[in-house]
């Protein structure tokens, strides 16, 4: 999947170019008129926001007898806040190696990774989850055209699940339409798709978790080579710019 | 407000992340070094991705006025 993002990310990049030179940024916007938002907003847009972060370790009070529920919940606000301050966007981490030649989203998306390993060795190995959790049948076919078409998709839209979610949050109108597509379309996947492949009727791949398929230290060593490649390969990049498409 | 007259200047009113990194780095490309380009757009977002564009390619970013919405930005070609 992997692959196939990155892939798909190439094409959606040349995609706009030949957009950029092809269409004009306003054809569909032409008439509308931006209304900046009422004066007040801007001044108690802090006041709200030191509102939220504070009602964060209340959450749990909050939603009384459906803690996990507030758990949850005082962690997403967290994580939303952390990935609007910081801009950090999955679409860019895959685009701009090759669209401007930097690094450093990918960099931090390498050492995420590596933090999940990390955070799923722990409770898996421990048992405090089932292996299978979280561990989908798409290691073939399914993944790549998948990675290709998600890759396109989320370049095109500008954004990926997080992104998209924070920039819902910022209030960009474009994607707010994202995010409501993507809700449609991985409802419909999730109707129409997965009873056919739980019946065994259609089949994306392979279900393969590593350290039960070669073992944990084979893992270990596949991740972090993929990773070592990758970060050697971005790093590359950014000093010869080899694989910029502009 | 930044007192430069621009060589060039690109419209990237509607246009959102990341149109408008694409369409300056374009323009930048065009352009002759120590002109100014002016880009005028409303994605409040091309205000973190501008440094990182600039720095990369050796460019000067003189200033950033907003107004209504609106924000001008104002690029020096290094």
């Amino acid at each position: 999947m992997w692959a196939g993002i990155i892939c798909g990310a190439i094409v959606g990049l040349k995609y706009l170019m030949w957009e950029m030179e092809h269409i004009p940024n306003n054809i569909l916007s032409k008439g509308i008129t931006l209304r900046p938002a009422p004066a007040g907003w801007k001044k108690a847009q802090p006041y709200l926001g030191w509102i939220l972060l504070i009602l964060i370790p209340f959450m749990p009070a909050i939603y009384g007898q459906h803690t996990k529920l507030g758990i949850l919940a005082a962690l997403g606000l967290l994580s939303g806040f952390v990935m609007h301050r910081s801009r950090f966007c999955f679409a860019a981490t895959f685009r701009d190696p090759f669209m401007t030649g930097e690094s450093d989203k990918t960099q931090s998306l390498i050492l995420s990774v590596l933090i999940v390993m990390l955070g799923v060795s722990i409770i898996k190995w421990s048992g405090i989850v089932p292996w299978y959790r979280y561990v989908f049948g798409n290691a073939g076919w399914g993944g790549i055209v998948g990675g290709i078409i998600f890759g396109f998709g989320m370049i095109l839209a500008g954004g990926c699940g997080s992104g998209t979610l924070w920039r819902v949050g910022e209030g960009q109108i474009k994607l707010i339409v994202v995010m409501i597509t993507m809700a449609i379309s991985n409802s419909l996947t999730k109707a129409w798709l997965w009873p056919k492949v739980r019946a065994h009727e259609l089949s994306f791949g392979k279900a393969i978790f590593l350290p039960r398929d070669v073992g944990w230290v084979w893992a270990y060593i596949i991740i972090l080579g993929i990773m070592l490649i990758w970060y050697l390969f971005v790093l590359w990049n950014e000093e010869t710019e080899k694989c910029v498409v502009m | 407000m930044v007192d430069v007259t621009p060589d060039v200047t690109i419209d990237l009113k509607g246009l959102s992340c990341p149109m408008p990194a694409i369409k300056i780095k374009k323009e930048l490309k065009g352009m002759k070094s120590g002109q100014v380009l002016l880009a005028i757009g409303t994605d409040p977002g091309t205000k973190n991705d501008l440094p990182g564009i600039c720095k990369k390619g050796g460019h000067e970013l003189l200033g950033i006025d907003e107004e209504g919405g609106l924000f001008k930005y104002y690029i020096r070609k290094g």
